[in-house]
């Protein structure tokens, strides 16, 4: 079930809420967890019942290895955390990269490979990070979940379920555990509609709006029709804030709606185009993924503690794991690569010693991130290449030719400086520039949702943003109403989340 | 102020903003949702050439179907022959009710079972189809959902989130402040002057924008599908009447640019394999006059209206002025 869908919105989540709001009040938190666990059940197997199964055999397992990791002998738990993590690895491989790697052992054998018929259950890559984190954190406590019921709804809490974010069982465990707390506030009610409504507004008008300029050039790039420099950058800069907008908006409805159960889930995004360095970067970009990769893969892996260069190899390792993890493509893996060798650029930057000015460094941030999308985006290996090429001003420049014959002697000057003229709609060239525009004024100008909203008690305590805080005023509940309203009305036909695919 | 007092406001801008969104659109109704969710008669308002939808075909069908509305003529096609104004004059001669039901990027497929639906329900109807070469060229499957009455739900789940959509009252307010637009043109004037050619240099330059703009179709197959939609509409309606769009000489020039000769020369012999059709791409001083054209790919309804002439003199039995009729000597 998607967030952005009536049934959601006009079915499902009044129906849980009210049924939520009875059952707490009336004081069982055994009966309110069911519901919350029933209900959750119900938006996973919306879309395909016949992978419930696949999910409660994933958590029952994960569920029995936590058992046992806090009920064995010291020397056997190493064994059994590698048991839990190699079935958790191993359910991933099955249905995400079974064809993936079928393919390249093909090729390299010279032959053509079959495709299995392997449908990719939604979610499993955000659930099984999630298990494999319960467990090794397990491993270090000692102290697993021993509540059947909790385990389950830690897993399978729908606010976070399909896409995030990715919960440490230390954050979202204790407070399934406090009884009284699974409860219905006005507080938390209000609270969480507004960051609800901040999102959904991101995703149906921000995310899908700029979809429409991305989305053609990417299948013209993929078909081998080159863009042009100023089409490119539109197609890469749009997608840029497409994806932001897309998976940060969905991020705060995912802590909205957790906060109108009086459940505080971590923010994942904090204004990642703002920052001035990859690191920083991806300490602000899908925050919940970045800390999993740095606790539970590049710690593990020797992190710093091996000397440099052990450590930028550690750092390669984990970002083209990184890649790998949001799908199978070697798109993905380069994605990833790429940002590996940015952060090992920028850590032996910062070990030189010098400063760059704010400007400059925010700058060539923003253009190595934006020039990484097109890996990312791209369908194939050379759609990408050729975006790049193209946002290297080597496929031509043009400016449509319905501006050029409206200002006189634009044409001769644009034709000298071999400057393409192609006709291509005006007002689409326009709002395409319009909407990049906006998008950059947004992601750059404007407080995160964490800053406006910064009372929700997420895990990431956050400044308040002055004078954009939120606070419950008639002004605010006007302008969100709106905001919701419009969002709303927009949903009309629903569109899929970006990292649903993943 | 209190949470539950920002509640109540939020969810009350919200109810509100909803509500009067929903009242505009159910009050303008720019896409003719509501004669279709309540079976009463399509708005005078707008033209099914400006809003030509399938779902106002649908409904103009079912009124037919239920006895309202019969229909003596009817038009097929897609957005080219929305410039066929049924009140033409001289197709009184060939019934008195009269629609154009064509509709943007019509496929034969979708055509098919509008026209089985017409003829179910008024037996009498005489139904002219036009035809263009696109319709045998592949694209991806038409949405029969859509069409299938079994399937109306889609329809109804379809209009009803129309209504409620703020791009919908955006096009209430643009039916309001035009309540009667003709043929519309793009404000920044691309309908009117992507073709508009000066010179043979000028034409080069355009032709290869074109191919730039457009994935290249060069090889692409035949799709052999469309020769039994065809059959199934001389099935449907054994005397309905196909004719070929008049394309401009510039929409040939850059069809030919893009490899697709061969394509048009085989779909031409297909049509004729297929019984008497009016071609009227072939070239006359009428395809050769820009003005005559919103841009290469749509006539203008003064061209409309000796379409129209003609296939009326087809009828009855008089000499065309203009098409030529593609039969047995075509093959």
């Amino acid at each position: 079930m998607l967030f952005n869908s009536y049934v959601f919105l006009f079915a499902f989540l009044p129906l849980t809420l009210a049924g939520f709001a009875v059952i707490a009040r009336g004081g069982d938190h055994r009966l309110v967890l069911l519901w919350l666990a029933g209900c959750s059940l119900v938006f996973y197997g919306w879309w395909y019942p016949g992978y419930l199964a696949l999910i409660l055999a994933s958590i029952a397992v994960n569920y029995a290895v936590g058992l046992r990791l806090g009920d064995s002998a010291e020397r056997r738990r190493r064994w059994v955390l590698a048991a839990g993590i190699a079935f958790n690895v191993g359910l991933l491989g099955y249905f995400k990269y079974t064809n993936f790697i079928a393919e390249n052992v093909g090729a390299l054998l010279g032959t053509r490979a079959e495709r299995f018929d392997i449908v990719l259950p939604l979610a499993i890559s955000f659930f099984t990070f999630q298990q494999i984190s319960y467990l090794v954190d397990s491993y270090r406590s000692g102290a697993p979940q021993r509540s059947a019921l909790r385990y389950l709804v830690y897993v399978a809490f729908f606010p976070q379920l399909i896409a995030g974010p990715i919960v440490r069982h230390g954050v979202l465990g204790p407070q399934l555990a406090e009884p009284g707390r699974l409860a219905v506030r006005r507080r938390g009610l209000a609270i969480g509609l507004t960051i609800f409504a901040i999102g959904l507004f991101k995703k149906v008008l921000l995310a899908d709006t700029l979809a429409t300029v991305a989305d053609p050039v990417f299948a013209a790039a993929d078909a081998g029709t080159p863009a042009d420099l100023l089409a490119a950058w539109a197609a890469v800069l749009a997608f840029a804030f497409q994806i932001y907008f897309d998976f940060s908006g969905y991020s705060d409805m995912a802590v909205g709606l957790a906060k109108m159960f009086n459940v505080n889930l971590p923010i994942n995004f904090y204004s990642p185009y703002k920052a001035t360095s990859i690191i920083d970067f991806w300490r602000h970009w899908h925050i919940t993924l970045s800390s999993f990769l740095r606790d539970y893969l590049y710690i593990p892996l020797g992190g710093n503690r091996r000397g440099r260069w052990r450590s930028h190899l550690n750092v390669l390792v984990t970002m083209l794991i990184g890649g790998l993890w949001h799908g199978a493509s070697w798109n993905f893996v380069i994605w990833g690569g790429l940002h590996g060798l940015y952060l090992v650029v920028n850590r032996g930057w910062r070990a030189l010693g010098p400063r760059m000015p704010g400007g400059l460094a925010w700058g060539l941030t923003f253009v190595a991130v934006v020039a990484s999308w097109a890996f990312f985006r791209a369908e194939t290996y050379a759609g990408a290449t050729s975006l790049l090429t193209s946002m290297a001003g080597l496929n031509g420049i043009a400016v449509p030719d319905g501006i050029v014959r409206r200002i006189d002697g634009l044409g001769a000057v644009l034709a000298a400086a071999g400057v393409g003229m192609p006709i291509v709609p005006v007002l689409d060239w326009l709002k395409a520039i319009a909407l990049v525009a906006l998008g950059l004024a947004v992601v750059t100008g404007l407080p995160n949702t964490a800053e406006i909203v910064p009372t929700y008690g997420g895990v990431l305590a956050a400044p308040p943003a002055r004078p954009l805080a939120w606070r419950p005023s008639p002004g605010w509940a006007t302008a969100i109403g709106a905001m919701l309203a419009l969002a709303v009305a927009g949903v009309s036909a629903p569109t899929e989340f970006i990292y649903f695919q993943f | 102020m209190r949470y539950r007092s920002y509640l109540s406001r939020l969810l009350g801008v919200l109810a509100v903003g909803l509500a009067v969104t929903l009242a505009v659109n159910v009050a303008v109704d720019p896409f003719g949702d509501v004669p279709y969710l309540t079976g009463g008669p399509p708005h005078a308002l707008h033209s099914v050439a400006d809003y030509g939808q399938r779902k106002l075909v649908a409904t103009h069908l079912r009124r037919a179907e239920e006895g309202i509305a019969p229909i003596d003529l009817a038009i097929f096609g897609n957005s080219r022959a929305t410039a066929i104004d049924p009140r033409t004059p001289a197709l009184a001669r060939l019934g008195r009710r009269r629609l154009n039901l064509s509709f943007s990027a019509a496929r034969l497929a979708e055509m098919v079972p509008f026209i089985a639906r017409l003829k179910r329900a008024s037996p009498q109807a005489r139904v002219l189809v036009a035809t263009d070469l696109e319709h045998c060229l592949p694209a991806g499957p038409p949405d029969l959902a859509y069409i299938d009455p079994a399937r109306r739900w889609a329809w109804v789940r379809d209009s009803l989130a129309r209504l409620i959509a703020p791009r919908t009252l955006l096009a209430s307010v643009r039916t309001l402040l035009d309540p009667a637009p003709a043929l519309t043109v793009r404000p920044d004037g691309f309908e009117f002057d992507a073709y508009d050619y000066a010179d043979t240099a000028e034409t080069d330059r355009r032709i290869r924008a074109m191919r730039t703009i457009n994935r290249p179709l060069a090889g692409l197959p035949f799709d052999d599908g469309c020769l039994s939609q065809i059959a199934a509409i001389r099935e449907a309606a054994p005397e309905a009447i196909l004719f070929v769009n008049p394309v401009s000489v510039w929409h040939r020039e850059i069809e030919d640019a893009l490899g697709l000769a061969p394509a048009r020369r085989r779909w031409r012999r297909a049509l004729a394999a297929h019984g008497p059709v009016i071609d009227f791409s072939c070239a006359r001083a009428i395809t050769t006059v820009e003005t005559n054209y919103r841009d290469s790919h749509h006539y203008r309804p003064e061209v409309g209206a000796m379409i129209a002439a003609d296939l009326a003199r087809f009828v009855a039995g008089e000499p065309l002025a203009w098409g030529c009729v593609l039969g047995a000597a075509a093959r």
